[in-house]
């Protein structure tokens, strides 16, 4: 179990998972299968996680994921693992992606993050990561607001917290959700 | 063993499948037999249609006894169609809609099938391989025609099914419609389907259970509801759709009823078929009041040979046989075996088949005489292939199969035919196809061993089999094996065969992309997601473990393309397969190339100074009549009175007359202008300002002078737009539209158009006026809200549904429905109507005349009260202060009367209402749900009724959207709720309109928009459900029963009501669920929906004075100008008393304008981006206001501006900043402040920027800003906190939605707005 600054409980599972309290957990499964095997290991995760709460109330499936009347959830896959974020919050959002440089970059980033956004990339020692973690905060946003990605995207409103960070493995991570 | 069901004699009838249909006709004529989507066919018209085109198909050479193949997508064309063919006499041969050209060409003919009918677009393909095909659109447009069908006979073969065979080949059943129609009243004997159910029909009808669902409901009368596509395979939103359309019968595979997590308490009926039912399903379907079945029957022995009520706790058998069949095990000898022991399962009884198709020797290999036959219905039996035991009397226990035969999908597979298949292939040794469980699906797994120094490419042999096989029989998987493992007979020992770990999640390699586009998709994903396999079907984020990145890295990539430059990511997220997304890359490279790149013409600016002072030379003219529709009766009145001896009913009598007069006047002032001062415009592009742009300016100018709103959906709009040169034929129904240019627009005989159907034949772009033709061919029908631009045609007895726009050039193919903001084709089917209705000639004189009376008449109504206010002023002011007499000067005088006409103006309104209410209470019985001929008494008062409702949103405008317009809509006849907020609301039909409590409909929503084609009006209640919020211009066509709590954005058309659930939020034409909504912005409830009573009452202050005070202004201006125009009159000075009239016309527009530029600045001072909840004094004052701009600047000033370059300078005083030469067609703007146009743009009819909307009763206002040289189609709208970058076009009818930012030199159309390529 690691705190984030703000705190922010992350466990890799399996683990004792504590109830989000005024900061949403966030548990990592390793696993490297093809997605729908990661759609129903994650699902298992939630499933002992919930029980282990003494929460009975079952989740429901709905495109946009799992949806449960409790507890806000938010899940991100990447080629190894899967990331699942529960909070009491309304607004939750969770992405990963792996931190790697692509030739289409400063067009996805001109197109999707804008262009101060692009900017500011370029302009770091390290601009695959840089993008990354500006990925993750557009795309766990768009999570919270339960919005699609689209070209030239608004600006949507920037919840209370965004805690981002790396792994050693080399995945840019960001939550975000609202205290409400 | 032997096991025979009962008895019954009583069911073994001489009958065909016709005879039963029409005998259900015959017997429940009105009775649902169909429904579809939004629509529904009663038996009779299921027999209609079904006969229209089986005298098609005899007409084509579909013979009694014959074989007609069947190839259609689900829907109830596909069910009228089966009727069909068995109306003709002939078989048919079902074929899954997703079946293989190649399948369906192998069954045609070995069924020696004597056609097929299919959908054009197949028929083409099928003709090409040189059969007969039957395209359904071209049988449907064929004439009626009344000549008896030739009849099959019982032992007519009524259809042929094809299942999988073992030798490779395909083998067709043939059932005789004593066998099908025996089977029907003997399973229904068993089952109880009763005609009060509703039936779930889910199946294939390739699938012969599907005879379960259709024919046993014909049978008894049931009516059937017919599920879409999407919904057959998904079972949360199967289970929606059987509680919400509250279906009593569901006939399915147990597999799918596994999915599904819900106690269906509605459902009585649950008949589980097509493969082995799990105990444990069984604990959790059974239920008091429900009989849950579980039956079995092959093809051969005609869908079901026994049947058993599953109960909890018994283990699950397959039941008894059904009456008059039976069952018995045999062994391989075919010898009874004892009882329970296992052997193979015969059939015999009335429904086993004759044989199969051109088979001799397989027919008399499994259909074999029966040595213990009791009566000639059970001479032979059938050899099932099914292991099975019988316990002594009953029931029968399957047990598997006997050879290598299984179901998928509900398909019924013989692997050997797989085998066969795959043997043929080059390279392939041995071959053995198994059916294993992979993550809990029943898969296909194909074990191969090449030949001998050969190597297998896994890629080929899928495209191979997917050439010539159903879906469902192309393997999952394919497995490379060395050897395959024996058993020491040197059979294949089948059980270790096994998937690998590797082939579980193996993915099968590419296949060979096949057009250009397949080839840029291929180039790209083989960057983006390397190594992995790509198919046609593969989906993009399921199959090749695509993410949000990598959608948008695919994007980016293929966006690199010219070709592709307009592509989004929501294009992938919408279209996720790779056989789909590649569609609309063609898509948008055949729109690139065929688009011919405009380029913009530059404003002239001496045109444009030119083009301005003309128009401006002739608007006073323009304003003078305007302004003689009320002044002349005004000043009539004012002269016939005031004089001792002068009659008050006379003076009245003659301001009736005159004002009745000058409406007629006014129709023919506006032909006249148009034929004799500016002529008919010819197609082609002009430069905007020049001297065609002028004449197109004034002809639209002097048509808005005619009273034409009065005579809308009467034929007098028919003849009005024939004198202003349209070409428009026979039978045609018009409701409500408005023509850009008359001259260039036909419309033909039996064509219907809806409400404000927007004929956008003229258009500013790119500093051209763009002129083309529009055509509506014979028949077909537009619904409302719709825009055609120029160059565009809708077919014969085509269809463009509601809030769609036909973009230039676009046509509709003839019979097609297309729907959308673009439009583009859709699979949904038009009911079918009875033919129609004629009248006499002198019913046709009697309506003209009636719909005359009714139009002036209900013109005088709303005009009748301002009299009893004249007499109040006028006896006021005559008793205490004679100001009318008195010389007080001008100002003094105005004052006076403004303060006499509050009083009178509040009287006004309340008359006008009291009076309205009281005619309508009185005279117009209430609507009632039901179709009607629209010469019918019924479409009279419907017609009456949405004409006072129209006149109201002109005299009574300041009632709508205020606290008194739900008790307007209830004085009316609608059911309102409480705090329930209404703006200006078109299209309602009080008596069937219900809205709940807490809702909130905006600004020029259709509610309840009825459908008026083919001669008939049908009604139909709406429904509108607590809490519930109807965006500004949002269409609701009648019928609609929209939720609690839902969210229909703004220009969106509400989605079909079984698509509704509570709490979602729409968006878009076509509509678009969208994931949330955004939350509220934390206002008390005091402030949003439960307002204090002080709030009501402060509220109700200034909507009064809102309400009053336009109309007193109005009044005293009246007032003050007959004061200071009488005198020229009593002298008999007419001329200077015209001019005199012409002046102060003019002057009361400016005055109306500068009233509201004043209140604007006054009360608001500029407009900022703020959110205020509706209950708050801004909210008020601000919409007091807009309702002041709309109801007296716009019609007496704004409106006579629009397409002149004094409108920009005019909003400039408002405060919205408008560049140079921009060209604005539109007044819609309302926190003027808000807005930020550019310089040189164009901004068509009725577009407009919304700085503001009312969501969850929060105004949130917020700015537009549009750039330079920005084009804005007709009816547009672009949402607050939007940037419209430089030279960015927007189609017609297009929605951009809040916070866009739309790059420079980009174009976009749709709603909501998507790039164009």
């Amino acid at each position: 179990m690691t705190r984030k600054d703000p705190p922010l409980l992350v466990a890799t599972w399996p683990a004792q998972v504590p109830r989000p309290c005024e900061v949403p957990c966030v548990i990592q499964l390793h696993h490297s299968g093809p997605k729908t095997a990661q759609r129903a290991s994650i699902r298992k995760v939630l499933q002992e996680v919930l029980q282990s709460w003494d929460c009975t109330l079952p989740w429901k499936e709905t495109p946009q994921g799992p949806i449960h009347p409790q507890y806000t959830i938010s899940v991100s896959y990447t080629a190894t693992s899967v990331w699942l974020a529960l909070h009491t919050s309304s607004k939750l959002g969770i992405d990963a992606v792996v931190t790697a440089n692509f030739p289409e970059l400063i067009s996805v980033s001109q197109t999707y993050l804008g262009p101060s956004a692009t900017q500011s990339i370029l302009s770091h020692t390290h601009p695959a990561k840089a993008f990354a973690r500006e990925w993750t905060v557009l795309e766990s946003n768009l999570k919270a607001h339960r919005q699609g990605l689209s070209e030239f995207p608004a600006q949507l409103p920037q919840l209370e917290h965004t805690v981002s960070w790396d792994t050693t493995e080399g995945i840019a991570i960001t939550v975000c959700w609202s205290q409400q | 063993m032997i096991l025979r069901g009962p008895q019954r004699p009583d069911l073994l009838c001489d009958e065909t499948l016709a005879d039963i249909l029409r005998a259900t006709a015959a017997d429940c004529p009105t009775q649902i037999a169909l429904e579809w989507h939004d629509q529904r066919w009663s038996y009779t018209q299921l027999l209609q249609e079904a006969q229209h085109l089986a005298q098609g198909l005899h007409a084509q050479g579909a013979q009694v006894d014959g074989v007609v193949g069947l190839w259609l997508p689900r829907g109830a064309d596909l069910l009228i169609s089966q009727a069909a063919i068995t109306l003709s006499g002939a078989a048919w041969l079902p074929f899954d809609a997703d079946t293989p050209i190649e399948r369906v060409q192998l069954c045609l003919n070995s069924a020696r099938a004597q056609g097929i009918l299919t959908n054009r677009e197949r028929a083409q393909a099928l003709q090409k391989l040189g059969l007969t095909a039957w395209a359904i659109e071209d049988l449907k447009a064929l004439p009626r025609s009344n000549l008896p069908l030739p009849a099959a006979q019982p032992n007519s073969p009524a259809y042929v099914i094809y299942t999988s065979g073992s030798t490779g080949q395909p083998k067709g059943i043939v059932i005789s419609h004593r066998n099908i129609c025996h089977l029907l009243r003997s399973e229904n004997a068993v089952l109880g389907v009763q005609r009060t159910d509703r039936v779930y029909q889910g199946f294939s009808v390739a699938f012969d259970m599907s005879f379960e669902e259709i024919w046993i409901s014909y049978l008894v009368g049931a009516t059937l509801w017919i599920a879409p596509p999407t919904i057959v395979s998904d079972p949360e939103a199967l289970t929606q759709q059987i509680k919400q359309q509250k279906l009593s019968v569901v006939h399915a595979v147990p597999t799918l009823m596994a999915l599904i997590d819900d106690p269906l308490p509605g459902v009585r009926i649950i008949n589980l078929g097509g493969e082995a039912c799990p105990e444990a399903l069984v604990g959790r379907l059974v239920r008091p009041g429900r009989l849950l079945f579980n039956s079995y029957g092959p093809t051969e022995t005609s869908v079901t040979a026994t049947l058993t009520a599953l109960q909890v706790g018994e283990a699950v058998s397959i039941g008894l046989p059904l009456p008059n069949y039976g069952v018995m095990v045999v062994d391989d000898q075919q010898r009874l075996v004892p009882d329970g022991e296992i052997g193979e399962l015969a059939v015999f009884g009335p429904g086993l088949a004759t044989g199969y198709l051109g088979l001799p020797e397989l027919t008399a290999s499994k259909f074999l005489p029966n040595p213990h036959a009791a009566s000639p219905e059970e001479a032979r039996i059938y050899l099932t292939g099914d292991l099975a035991k019988i316990v002594p009397g009953g029931p029968v226990y399957c047990l598997g199969r006997v050879d290598d035969q299984v179901k998928i999908r509900g398909f019924r597979v013989e692997l050997g035919e797989i085998e066969a298949r795959l043997a043929q292939e080059p390279g392939v040794g041995a071959v053995a196809v198994v059916l294993r469980k992979i993550a809990e699906v029943d898969q296909l797994i194909a074990f191969l061993v090449p030949a001998a120094g050969q190597t297998l490419q896994v890629a080929a042999l899928r495209q191979a089999l997917s050439l010539t096989l159903p879906s469902y029989m192309v393997p999952a998987v394919f497995e490379v094996l060395p050897e395959l493992p024996r058993l020491p007979s040197g059979k294949i020992d089948r059980k270790k065969l096994q998937p690998s770990a590797q082939s579980l999640t193996q993915v099968a390699a590419s296949s060979e992309p096949r057009n250009e586009d397949e080839v840029a998709l291929w180039a790209a994903l083989q960057r983006i997601v390397p190594g992995q396999s790509l198919r046609p079907e593969a989906d993009f984020f399921t199959d090749l473990g695509g993410h949000s990145l990598l959608a948008a890295r695919l994007v980016s990539l293929l966006r690199q393309q010219p070709a592709y430059a307009n592509l989004s990511v929501g294009d992938l997220y919408r279209e996720r397969t790779l056989e789909k997304f590649s569609a609309i890359l063609r898509q948008r490279r055949t729109h690139l190339q065929q688009k011919k790149k405009s380029v913009r013409l530059p404003v002239n600016r001496w045109r444009h100074f030119w083009c301005g002072l003309a128009q401006a030379c002739c608007l006073p003219f323009i304003v003078l009549w305007h302004m003689a529709s009320w002044l002349a009766p005004f000043f009539t009145y004012h002269f016939n009175t005031g004089e001792p001896g002068d009659s008050i009913p006379v003076a009245v009598a003659w301001s009736l007359t005159v004002f009745i007069l000058v409406e007629i006047l006014s129709f023919i002032i506006a032909i006249l202008g148009k034929r004799l001062l500016v002529g008919n415009l010819k197609p082609g592009r002009y430069p905007l300002w020049g001297g065609t742009y002028f004449r197109f300016w004034l002809s639209e100018k002097l048509s808005t002078l005619a009273p034409i709103r009065l005579f809308h959906g009467t034929p007098w709009l028919n003849l009005y737009l024939r004198l202003l040169g349209a070409k428009i034929g026979r039978h045609v129904f018009i409701d409500n539209i408005i023509v850009a240019v008359p001259e260039l627009l036909t419309i033909e005989e039996g064509a219907d158009l809806g409400s404000a159907v927007i004929i956008s034949n003229a258009r500013v772009s790119q500093g051209y006026l763009i002129v083309g033709p529009v055509r509506i061919d014979q028949g077909a029908l537009v619904e409302s809200n719709t825009v055609l631009e120029n160059h565009t045609c809708v077919g014969a007895k085509a269809r463009l549904e509601a809030m769609s726009c036909l973009a230039e050039g676009v046509q509709i193919p003839a019979g097609e429905t297309w729907a959308g903001a673009p439009a583009r084709a859709t699979s949904r089917l038009t009911e079918v109507l009875p033919p129609r209705p004629t009248s006499s000639f002198v019913r046709q004189i009697w309506l003209y005349t009636f719909f005359a009376l009714g139009g002036f008449g209900i013109a005088c109504l709303f005009f009748l009260p301002v009299f009893p206010v004249f007499m109040l002023i006028d006896a006021l002011d005559a008793h205490y202060f004679d100001i009318f007499e008195e010389d007080v000067g001008s100002f003094f005088s105005f004052g006076f009367f403004f303060l006499l006409s509050i009083p009178a103006s509040a009287l006004l309104v309340l008359l006008t209402t009291t009076l309205t209410g009281l005619l309508r209470k009185i005279l117009l019985p209430t609507q009632v749900v039901g179709r009607w001929p629209i010469q019918s008494g019924a479409y009279l008062r419907k017609w009456l009724i949405t004409r006072i409702l129209d006149a109201s949103l002109e005299t009574l405008h300041g009632l709508y959207a205020s606290v008194f317009a739900a008790t307007w809509l209830r004085l009316m006849g609608a059911k309102v709720g409480r705090h329930t907020e209404v703006s200006t609301a078109t299209g309602v039909i009080p008596d069937l309109l219900t809205l709940g409590h807490d809702s909130f409909v905006a600004d020029g929503v259709m509610l309840g928009d009825e459908e008026q084609r083919g001669g008939w009006m049908t009604l139909k209640p709406t429904v509108i459900g607590n809490r519930s919020f109807l965006g500004n211009g949002a269409y609701v066509p009648d019928g609609s029963v929209v939720p609690d709590d839902m969210l229909i954005g703004v220009q969106t058309r509400t989605p079909p009501n079984e698509a509704m659930k509570p709490g979602q939020v729409w968006m878009g034409s076509p509509a678009l669920l969208l994931p949330a909504r955004e939350g509220d912005l934390g206002f008390n409830a005091s402030l949003t929906f439960r307002p204090s009573k002080l709030r009501w009452l402060s509220r109700a202050f200034v909507e009064t004075l809102r309400i009053v005070l336009p109309m007193s202004f109005v009044i005293a201006t009246g007032y003050l100008i007959v004061q200071e125009t009488i005198p020229y009159a009593e002298e008999e000075q007419w001329g200077m008393m015209t001019l005199a009239l012409a002046l102060a016309g003019c002057l009361y527009g400016i005055s109306s304008f500068l009233l509201v530029v004043a209140l604007k600045w006054l009360c608001i001072g500029k407009y900022i981006p703020t959110a205020r909840p509706m209950w708050s004094p801004f909210v008020w004052i601000s919409e007091a206001v807009t309702n002041v701009y709309e109801s007296l600047a716009v019609p007496n000033f704004l409106d006579f501006l629009r397409g002149t370059p004094l409108l920009p300078w005019a909003l400039k005083l408002l405060g919205v900043k408008v560049g140079q030469r921009t060209f604005l067609d539109t007044t819609d703007m309302t926190e003027f402040d808000c807005v930020t146009i550019g310089d040189d743009c164009e901004l068509n009819y009725s577009c407009g920027p919304q700085t503001h909307l009312f969501e969850d009763r929060v105004m949130k206002i917020g700015h537009v800003i549009i750039g330079h040289r920005v084009s804005v189609g007709a009816a547009s709208t672009i949402l607050y906190n939007t940037e419209i970058g430089d030279d960015v076009q927007l189609g017609s009818l297009t929605l951009v939605a809040k916070g866009e930012r739309l790059p420079a030199q980009t174009a976009w159309e749709g709603s909501p707005a998507a790039p164009v390529a």
